[in-house]
């Protein structure tokens, strides 16, 4: 048995204290808010804030918004998630094959979206997926493929903020898998060889499940960042068009720093809490059979 | 089963450093054939190539007759065992196993009978459902060794299997290792940098240094007859001392030779009677007496160095006090001072069976 002692507590204090406030207390907070009728006019006037209980739940549960952007944030983490995996195993597994004095600056060009502020990206985007003028569009010209609506279709805005999600996102993957792929011994590859292993076996049969633990994990840090989608659709759609790409994060923004629903934003934020600890708590307890020594 | 024959092998890197150099042998059909030599003489290196995993720069190996210089691993028909095992940490002993098979395409039931089988002759049935991880040293190189086992290849390649173990296992599966090849009668090549591994282990050895092949011959043959002054020194232990005409009371009756030789006398060939009128004289104050139980290490120094004997341990003088120690003139081995080549003496019969006289 350890023994308590409050030399241990102090070493521990500074980091509780940064918790409770930037952490705790918010949430406490924010599960307070989820409870009342807060809004602009509660600022005004106090007498207007009531105590609702669960109300702003049950509206959630019945808000139609609220089910279209659970939808389309679920798109983008199902969609999503596998595919900034794909790319970040499949960019690392290439990059390692190019020629040694290549390999920064494919390494380089392909992290760059990673570092960059999401906003200029966006801007960027949109640029590039201007149905008249965009870059995009162009390509697709010279294929002999009609000019697409990418950001004004219902249907396509939100697989273009997933692709320009997945762009931004899949570098930090590869540079990861990349890191992971080199601790694999030289010597299991060798093996595998002489036991008549050909390319796709040692793929799937040793780099693929060699991998399966970082995988895991960058499918866990990938879904909780998409589950909080906000600056994309923000800045290339608005939520737009008829809230086809209006996430759960953008609509608690909207809810409450555009309409002033601080009680209903709060119960959103509540319930995306939830989801995240869900998640965290399946990832706990469904860990894969192999783990590293 | 196939012998492994190789002509002339040369391995230069792409650094332009040569591994290998010029290197021929052959392990006959069935042999245990023991390639020894210290870190960096090119014997991994040397595995590599038999298996397929790096391409030779010049020469020709052939496998069962077979020209295996442009053929790809897999078509080689050779498992290999590896020092740090190799085993897919990801998978059960029994996936390890049937690994080779799988990916071949072997019927299911066949795999199922191979695995079980090769697992019941190492004594791994119990641990089938484990991961290797969950294994102990000696259990992850029985798999290993099982892996190898299962395709029964032509020809086995062993790279330092047993150096990751410890001492007493290591002698536990040097021994099984011996009986298992006595009862496949495939080929194998043995890798290691333990000598006492080779002389025990080998039915012959190959040593190489610097990427050349130093001698070929059975363990006694090499250990009695050693063809050069490496050899000599890497084969045996403790090592061979190296003496001048001088350090014997007598430098006149050393054996005949032009100035320009080395002698060699192994720790163990000294004693402390004579035992005929001519044996060869040396002394020297007892710097160290080092017991091994049975017998002791004594070390001596006299002016033209350090000498190093194997005696038994009764009635020795103590360190600090002088000692006389007697050699046959036939256990002295004479090496050629410029290029460290083995000098026969004449008329001397040696104490070490002669080639023409070895057993199989």
């Amino acid at each position: 048995m350890m023994r308590k002692r409050p030399s241990g507590a102090l070493f521990v204090l500074p980091a509780l204290v940064l918790l409770a406030v930037f952490v705790f207390i918010p949430l406490i907070g924010v599960f307070g808010l989820s409870l009342t009728d807060f809004d602009v006019y509660s600022v005004a006037n106090p007498a207007n804030l009531h105590v609702i209980g669960a109300a702003n739940y049950w509206h959630l549960l019945r808000d139609r918004q609220a089910w279209q952007a659970l939808e389309t944030t679920l798109v983008v983490v199902v969609v999503g998630v596998p595919a900034t995996l794909l790319l970040s195993l499949i960019s690392a597994l290439m990059i390692e094959s190019i020629a040694e004095r290549w390999r920064g600056l494919f390494r380089t060009a392909l992290f760059v979206p990673v570092v960059c502020s999401t906003v200029a990206i966006a801007i960027s985007w949109r640029y590039l997926l201007n149905t008249r003028f965009g870059l995009v569009n162009h390509l697709l010209g010279l294929l002999g493929l009609r000019a697409v609506d990418w950001l004004g279709s219902p249907h396509l805005a939100i697989l273009a903020i997933t692709i320009v999600v997945v762009w931004k996102g899949f570098g930090y993957g590869m540079i990861i898998v990349s890191a992971a792929r080199k601790e694999i011994p030289d010597e299991l590859y060798d093996a595998a060889r002489i036991e008549g292993a050909g390319v796709p076996h040692r793929l799937l049969r040793i780099t693929v499940p060699m991998l399966a633990p970082t995988l895991g994990l960058l499918a866990l840090l990938d879904v909780s960042g998409y589950w909080q989608l906000f600056a994309e659709p923000y800045v290339l759609t608005q939520g737009g068009p008829l809230g086809s790409t209006t996430s759960l994060l953008l609509l608690m923004y909207e809810r409450g720093f555009r309409w002033w629903r601080w009680g209903a934003a709060s119960a959103i934020a509540m319930a995306l809490t939830a989801v995240m600890w869900l998640f965290a708590w399946v990832q706990r307890h469904t860990r894969a059979g192999w783990r590293g020594d | 089963m196939a012998a492994l024959e190789i002509e002339h092998v040369e391995k230069t890197l792409r650094s332009g450093q040569s591994v290998l150099r010029d290197v021929s042998f052959t392990a006959r059909d069935g042999e245990l054939l023991a390639v020894v030599g210290p870190s960096g003489c090119g014997k991994s290196t040397l595995l590599r190539l038999v298996a397929g995993l790096d391409s030779i720069t010049a020469g020709v190996i052939r496998i069962g007759g077979r020209t295996v210089n442009e053929v790809p691993p897999q078509q080689r028909d050779v498992a290999m065992v590896f020092q740090n095992h190799a085993l897919y940490p990801h998978m059960t002993v029994y996936e390890n196993l049937a690994f080779g098979l799988r990916v071949r395409g072997t019927p299911r039931t066949q795999i199922d009978r191979r695995v079980r089988q090769t697992a019941a002759q190492l004594g791994l049935e119990a641990m089938l459902k484990r991961y290797p991880r969950e294994l102990s040293g000696g259990q992850r190189q029985r798999t290993a060794l099982g892996r190898a086992m299962l395709r029964n290849p032509a020809l086995f390649l062993l790279d330092e299997p047993l150096s990751s173990l410890d001492v007493p296992l290591r002698a536990e599966l040097r021994r099984e290792l011996a009986a298992l090849h006595r009862s496949l009668g495939t080929t194998m090549v043995y890798v290691t940098h333990d000598q006492s591994e080779a002389l025990s282990l080998g039915q012959r050895m190959v040593v190489l240094a610097g990427g050349r092949v130093q001698q070929i011959d059975t363990p006694i043959n090499v250990y009695h007859r050693p063809a050069n002054r490496f050899v000599a020194g890497f084969v045996g232990w403790p090592p061979m001392n190296f003496l001048t005409a001088e350090s014997f009371d007598d430098g006149a009756r050393v054996p005949a030779g032009a100035s320009g030789l080395e002698y060699g006398v192994r720790p163990e060939s000294f004693s402390t009677q004579a035992g005929g009128p001519d044996d060869l004289q040396l002394a020297g104050r007892i710097e160290r007496i080092e017991s091994q139980g049975s017998e002791c290490h004594i070390e001596l120094t006299q002016r033209f160095g350090r000498v190093l004997a194997r005696l038994r341990c009764e009635k020795l003088p103590r360190v600090g006090e002088q000692i006389r120690l007697w050699v046959r003139r036939s256990d002295l081995h004479a090496f050629d001072r410029t290029n460290g080549q083995r000098v026969e003496l004449m008329g001397l019969e040696r104490s070490g069976p002669r080639p023409e006289e070895r057993t199989q």
